[in-house]
C-alpha cells in the first residue's frame, strides 16, 4: 500500500513535470508562428501588438498556468487548421482511439500469452522453433510496411477487407492487427521465457512431490508465476500501442487522436499539437503508473510487507 | 594404518597425473566458453553475416555505386530491377533505387545504431554512477530514468517534432533520450544488485578504490545484459525512424530514408511494386540482423532459456 | 490414521520384509561430452518405523539417489538407467504418471533443503496445502482446511488459523520448514524422504526441525530417510546408516556400530576428522584430496587414491560388499579403527 501511494505520488509529479516539457517544448517554435498567422503585409509594430494581445510577450511561466487555467475550465481553444473545436476533437477521436486501441491490447494478450506458453511448453520442438520464428519477424517487419502489404493482400487482391476508414468492426480488424503484432512478438517472447524460467524453479518440484499433475503445475501455479513479469509489463503495452497507434491510424484513414497529433504537427497547428501531445503523455504516464500497481498486485512479495 | 605398497604407490601416482591432465582440458576460460558457444549458435552467425551485408551496403554501397542519389531523370521513371545502369530500379522521379536504397541504409545506421551506441556508453555510465553511489544520486536518476524509459519512441519523435520542426533532430533526440534511459535503468539495477554481493564487500575490504571496483569487477557483469537491450533499441529505434519518415517527419527529402521511400512507392504497389519492396526488405534485413545478433547474444551469455540440456556443470 | 499406524508398528517388532527396496540402482547424467553415471548400483533397504541415515559429501548421489525414489528427477538431463524400486511388492519405476502421483505424498512423501524456493510464492500455503489435499482425497475445501489447520497446529506453528493464510515470505525459514514438513505428512505417508531438512536453517533452528522430524517418526510408525551430509545429525537422529561415495553404498550399519566400529577407511576418515569433545588433539585431521569427478573414477576401488590402506588389489578390483554380522562394506582391507 504505502508503495502504491508512493508511485501515486511520483506519477502526478511526473505529470506535471512532462505537462511543463510539453508546453515549453511547443511554444518555443509554436509562438512565432502564430504571429505567421498574420498577413504578411502586417508591420512589425502590429505583429509586436498581437504577440503581447495573444500573451506571447509573458514570461513562460505566466503562459503555462494561464494555459492550464484555461484547461481546467474547460476551454480547450480551437484548432488553426479548421477552427474546429477541440474538446470535439478529443470526444470524438478520443473514442475512436480508444477502441482500435482496446482492440489491438486484447490481441495482445490473447494471442501472445498462449503462444508463449505453448512455445514455452513445447520447449525445442518445431513448435516452439516456429512460434519463436513468427516472433522474430513480426518484430523485424516494420508495421507500416505490414500495413501496405495487408492492405495489398486483403483489401486490393482480395477485397476480403476494406483498406481504410472508419468505424465499422470489418474496418477495425486490419489497423487492430498491424497496431497489435509487434506488441504479440514481444509478448510471446516474455512469456515464453517468463514459463521457462517458473519450470526451473524449486516449488515445482516440491508441487510434484505432492502428487499434482503436470497440466495443473503448469496450467495453475508456474503461469501464475510467470503473470509477474507479464503483468508487470502490460501497462507499457499501452505506452507502446499509443506509439505506433499514430503510425497505424494514419496510414489507414483511422480518425483517432493519433492522427491527429500527427496532422497537427505536420501542418504547425500547435493549439492542436500542444493539447493533444499533452493527452497522449497523460495516457503513457498513467498507463505506466497502471503498470506499477499491476506489477505490486500481481507478486505477493510486494504486498503487505 | 599399513604402509603403502610400493605397487600401490606407483599406481596412485600414476592415477593422479591423468587426473590432472583431465583436468586440465575440462579447463575453459570463461572467454573460451563464450566463443566456443556464439561459434554454435547458426542464428547469430546468420544474424552477424546478414548484419555485416547490410552494413557494407551502407557504408560502401554509396561510394561504389557512384550514382547520385538526388539525380533525377524523368525519361528513366519507374524502371524495374535489372534495368541498364540501374540495379534495382528507379523510383517515380528517376532516381535510382540502389544508392538511394544505400543511403537511406546509412542514414538508418547512424540514426538507430550510431546514436545507441552513444546511448550504451552514456547509459552505462549513469546506470553505474546511480547503482553505485546510491542515496540521493541514485534517487534523482533513478526517478528520471524510470520516467523517460516508459515512454514510446514514436510519440517522443513526434512531441520533439512538434517542438524542434521536422528533419532528422528530433528523431536522433528521441533515440538517444530514450535509449539511454532504458540502458542506464537497468545497468543501474544491475549494478545495485551486484554492488550487495559480496564480492565486492570484499574488494572493498582489499582496499580497492571506487573506480576500480567499477572498472574490474562491476563493469564486465552488466555489459551482457547492457548490449542485449541496447540492440533490441537498435531494431526498435530503426522502425521507429522509418516509420516517422513514413508519415512525413523525420528524414526530410531530398534525404533518403527507407520509411520515406516505402511511403513514396505506395501508390505503385500494382505495378512497380519495387520501389517499396527494395526499400522495405533493406528495412527488413537491418532489423532481422540486429534482433538476431541480440538474440544469439542473449543465448550466449545465457543459455539456461535456450536449447541446451541443463548439464551438470552448467549449473 | 491410527489404525495404519498400529499396522507400521506390528511390522517393525515383527523383523519383517523392508518397506522400501532399492535394487541395482544407476543413474546417469547427459552432459556436454556424453553421459555419465552418477549414481552406480545403489542397493538399499528401508525397514518399517526406522530412521536411515545417507551420508556423504556433496556431490557423492545421495539427493539424486532420493530423488530417483519418488521420480523426481529432472528429466532430460538426468535418467535412471537401470534398477528397480520396491514399494510394497510393486516396482515404482515401473510405474504409470498417474500411479506414480497417486502414491507421492499418499504413501511416499519428500521434504527438500531450502524452504524459502521450495514453496510457490504467489500462494498462501494453507491453498497449496489444501490443493495436494484434494488432489488425493475426496473432500470439499472446508475439510481440507480443517486438515490443514491441524497439521499445522502439529507440527509447531503457533496460530494457525491465521498463519494457513500467509505467504512463504512471510514466514521464517524455520517456520517454512515446518509448513513443508505439514505438507509432506499430511496424508500420513507411511515413508518420509527428507533431503538435508536442516542445512539452511540457523544452528539453533536445526535442532527443533530435527526434534519434530523424530517426533513425527515415532507417533506415526513412519519410515525416514535422513539425507545429510552432517555426522552430528547422525548420532543425533539414526537408527541405521548408510554411507555414500561417489555414487555406491560404501558401508551400511546399524548407528551405533558405525560410530564405534567403521569398516571402510572413507568412513574412518570422516569419523577422525570430526572434532571430538572427549579426545584432545592438536589439530583436526581432513582426508586427504577431493572426490574425482564422475568421468575419471579410477578403475578399482573408487576410494584408492584417497586411502590410506590401499593395497595393489584395490586399483584392480572394484570391491563388492562384503556382507557380515549384519553389516555391510566395501573393503578388502578394511583396518580396525583408531581414533588418532
Amino acid at each position: 500500500m504505502k508503495r502504491i501511494a508512493a508511485r501515486t505520488v511520483y506519477t502526478v509529479v511526473v505529470l506535471v513535470l512532462s505537462s511543463i516539457a510539453v508546453f515549453y517544448a511547443i511554444r518555443l517554435s509554436g509562438g512565432d508562428a502564430l504571429a505567421a498567422r498574420l498577413p504578411a503585409s502586417a508591420t512589425s509594430e502590429q505583429r509586436e501588438a498581437f504577440r503581447e494581445l495573444i500573451g506571447l510577450n509573458d514570461a513562460i511561466y505566466i503562459q503555462y498556468f494561464d494555459y492550464v487555467g484555461r484547461l481546467l475550465s474547460g476551454d480547450l481553444g480551437n484548432s488553426l487548421t479548421n477552427n474546429a473545436s477541440i474538446s470535439t476533437m478529443l470526444v470524438d477521436h478520443g473514442r475512436n482511439s480508444l477502441i482500435l486501441g482496446a482492440a489491438a491490447f486484447a490481441l495482445v494478450f490473447a494471442i501472445g500469452v498462449p503462444l508463449g506458453i505453448l512455445a514455452a511448453v513445447r520447449r525445442n520442438s518445431w513448435t516452439d522453433g516456429g512460434i519463436m520464428s513468427f516472433s522474430v519477424a513480426a518484430m523485424a517487419v516494420p508495421n507500416f510496411w505490414l500495413a501496405l502489404l495487408s492492405v495489398w493482400v486483403f483489401a486490393s487482391t482480395l477485397r476480403w477487407l476494406p483498406s481504410a476508414g472508419c468505424c465499422s468492426p470489418r474496418q477495425l480488424i486490419l489497423p487492430a492487427v498491424v497496431l497489435a503484432m509487434e506488441g504479440i512478438a514481444l509478448t510471446v517472447r516474455m512469456t515464453r521465457s517468463a514459463m521457462l524460467e517458473n519450470l526451473n524453479q524449486d516449488f515445482v518440484r516440491t508441487l510434484r512431490a505432492g502428487g499434482l499433475s503436470e497440466v495443473r503445475i503448469v496450467g495453475k501455479h508456474v503461469f501464475r508465476n510467470a503473470l509477474v513479469p507479464i503483468i508487470s509489463l502490460a501497462g507499457l503495452r499501452i505506452g507502446q500501442i499509443v506509439g505506433y497507434a499514430l503510425v497505424v491510424e494514419t496510414i489507414f484513414g483511422w480518425p483517432g487522436l493519433g492522427q491527429v497529433l500527427v496532422n497537427a504537427v505536420l501542418r504547425r497547428d500547435y493549439p492542436v499539437a500542444q493539447f493533444f501531445s499533452l493527452v497522449l503523455v497523460t495516457v503513457v504516464v498513467l498507463s505506466n503508473w497502471l503498470a506499477d500497481i499491476g506489477y505490486t498486485v500481481a507478486n505477493p512479495r510486494l504486498r503487505r510487507v | 594404518m599399513t604402509e603403502l605398497s610400493e605397487a600401490a604407490a606407483a599406481r596412485r601416482d600414476a592415477w593422479t597425473q591423468s587426473l590432472a591432465e583431465f583436468e586440465e582440458s575440462q579447463h575453459v576460460t570463461p572467454w573460451k566458453r563464450t566463443l566456443e558457444r556464439m561459434r554454435k549458435n547458426k542464428l547469430l552467425l546468420f544474424g552477424i553475416v546478414l548484419g555485416v551485408v547490410v552494413l557494407g551496403a551502407g557504408i560502401l554501397g554509396p561510394t561504389i555505386s557512384g550514382a547520385d542519389y538526388t539525380a533525377q531523370s524523368f525519361q528513366n521513371v519507374h524502371l524495374p530491377p535489372g534495368s541498364e545502369g540501374h540495379l534495382l530500379g528507379t523510383d517515380g522521379l528517376g532516381r535510382d533505387l540502389a544508392v538511394r536504397t544505400f543511403v537511406g541504409i546509412r542514414i538508418s545506421l547512424i540514426v538507430a545504431a550510431g546514436v545507441t551506441v552513444l546511448a550504451l556508453v552514456a547509459g552505462i555510465v549513469l546506470g553505474m554512477i546511480a547503482g553505485y553511489l546510491q542515496g540521493k544520486v541514485d534517487r534523482t536518476i533513478g526517478g528520471v530514468v524510470d520516467f523517460v524509459w516508459g515512454f514510446p519512441l514514436i510519440l517522443v519523435a513526434v512531441l520533439f517534432a512538434g517542438g524542434f520542426g521536422e528533419g532528422l533532430f528530433p528523431v536522433i533526440l528521441a533515440v538517444g533520450l530514450v535509449n539511454t534511459a532504458a540502458i542506464a535503468r537497468v545497468v543501474r539495477g544491475e549494478v545495485l544488485g551486484l554492488a550487495q554481493r559480496e564480492f565486492v564487500e570484499a574488494a572493498r575490504a582489499g582496499g580497492y578504490s571506487g573506480t576500480r571496483i567499477m572498472w574490474r569487477h562491476i563493469l564486465p557483469n552488466i555489459l551482457a545484459p547492457a548490449l542485449v537491450l541496447a540492440s533490441y533499441y537498435v531494431a526498435v529505434a530503426v522502425i521507429a525512424e522509418a516509420a516517422l519518415a513514413f508519415i512525413g517527419l523525420g528524414a526530410q527529402p531530398p534525404l533518403p530514408s527507407l520509411g520515406q521511400m516505402v511511403g513514396d512507392g505506395r501508390n505503385f504497389l500494382r505495378i512497380n511494386h519495387w520501389e517499396s519492396t527494395v526499400p522495405g526488405i533493406a528495412i527488413v534485413m537491418l532489423v532481422l540482423s540486429v534482433s538476431l545478433i541480440g538474440d544469439g547474444l542473449r543465448d550466449v551469455f545465457d543459455p539456461r532459456l535456450r536449447h541446451e540440456a541443463k548439464g551438470v556443470d552448467d549449473r | 490414521m491410527a489404525e495404519a499406524v498400529s499396522q507400521r508398528e506390528a511390522a517393525r517388532s515383527d523383523g519383517a520384509e523392508p518397506v522400501l527396496s532399492m535394487r541395482g540402482l544407476r543413474t546417469s547424467v547427459s552432459m556436454r561430452d556424453g553421459s555419465v553415471d552418477v549414481v552406480r548400483g545403489v542397493s538399499l533397504d528401508l525397514y518399517p518405523d526406522e530412521v536411515l541415515c545417507l551420508v556423504g559429501e556433496s556431490g557423492c548421489g545421495k539427493t539424486i539417489t532420493a530423488l530417483s525414489i519418488m521420480r523426481l528427477l529432472p528429466t532430460p538431463p538426468v535418467r535412471i538407467r537401470e534398477g528397480q524400486v520396491l514399494f510394497n511388492g510393486r516396482d515404482l519405476l515401473g510405474l504409470s504418471d498417474r500411479e506414480m502421483r497417486r502414491v507421492r505424498s499418499e504413501e511416499i512423501s519428500m521434504i527438500f533443503q531450502d524452504p524459502l524456493t521450495s514453496l510457490d510464492p504467489v500462494f498462501s500455503i494453507g491453498h497449496v496445502m489444501a490443493e495436494v489435499i484434494r488432489a488425493h482425497r475426496d473432500v470439499d475445501r472446508s475439510i481440507a482446511h480443517e486438515m490443514s489447520i491441524e497439521i499445522l497446529d502439529d507440527v509447531g506453528i503457533p496460530d494457525p488459523h491465521r498463519r494457513i493464510d500467509s505467504y512463504p515470505h512471510e514466514l521464517s525459514g524455520g517456520m517454512r520448514q515446518r509448513v513443508m514438513i505439514g505438507l509432506a505428512l499430511v496424508l500420513d505417508p507411511q515413508i518420509l524422504v527428507a533431503d538435508e531438512p536442516t542445512t539452511a536453517l540457523d544452528v539453533t533452528v536445526q535442532a527443533q526441525i530435527l526434534e519434530k522430524l523424530l517426533e513425527e517418526q515415532r507417533e506415526r510408525h513412519m519410515s525416514m530417510l535422513l539425507i545429510t551430509h552432517d555426522l552430528a545429525v547422525v548420532a543425533s537422529v539414526a537408527d541405521r546408516v548408510a554411507v555414500m561415495y561417489a555414487g555406491e553404498i560404501v558401508e551400511e550399519a546399524p548407528v551405533d556400530e558405525l560410530f564405534e566400529d567403521p569398516k571402510h577407511p572413507y568412513t574412518q576418515g570422516l569419523l577422525r576428522a570430526l572434532p571430538h569433545a572427549s579426545v584432545k588433539r592438536d589439530a583436526l585431521i581432513p582426508i586427504a584430496g577431493r572426490v574425482p569427478p564422475p568421468q575419471m573414477m579410477p578403475p578399482g576401488c573408487f576410494f584408492a587414491p584417497r586411502c590410506p590402506d590401499a593395497i595393489q588389489r584395490c586399483w584392480d578390483d572394484h570391491p563388492e560388499h562384503i556382507d557380515r554380522d549384519g553389516r555391510t562394506y566395501r573393503c578388502i582391507n578394511s583396518q580396525p579403527f583408531h581414533r588418532r
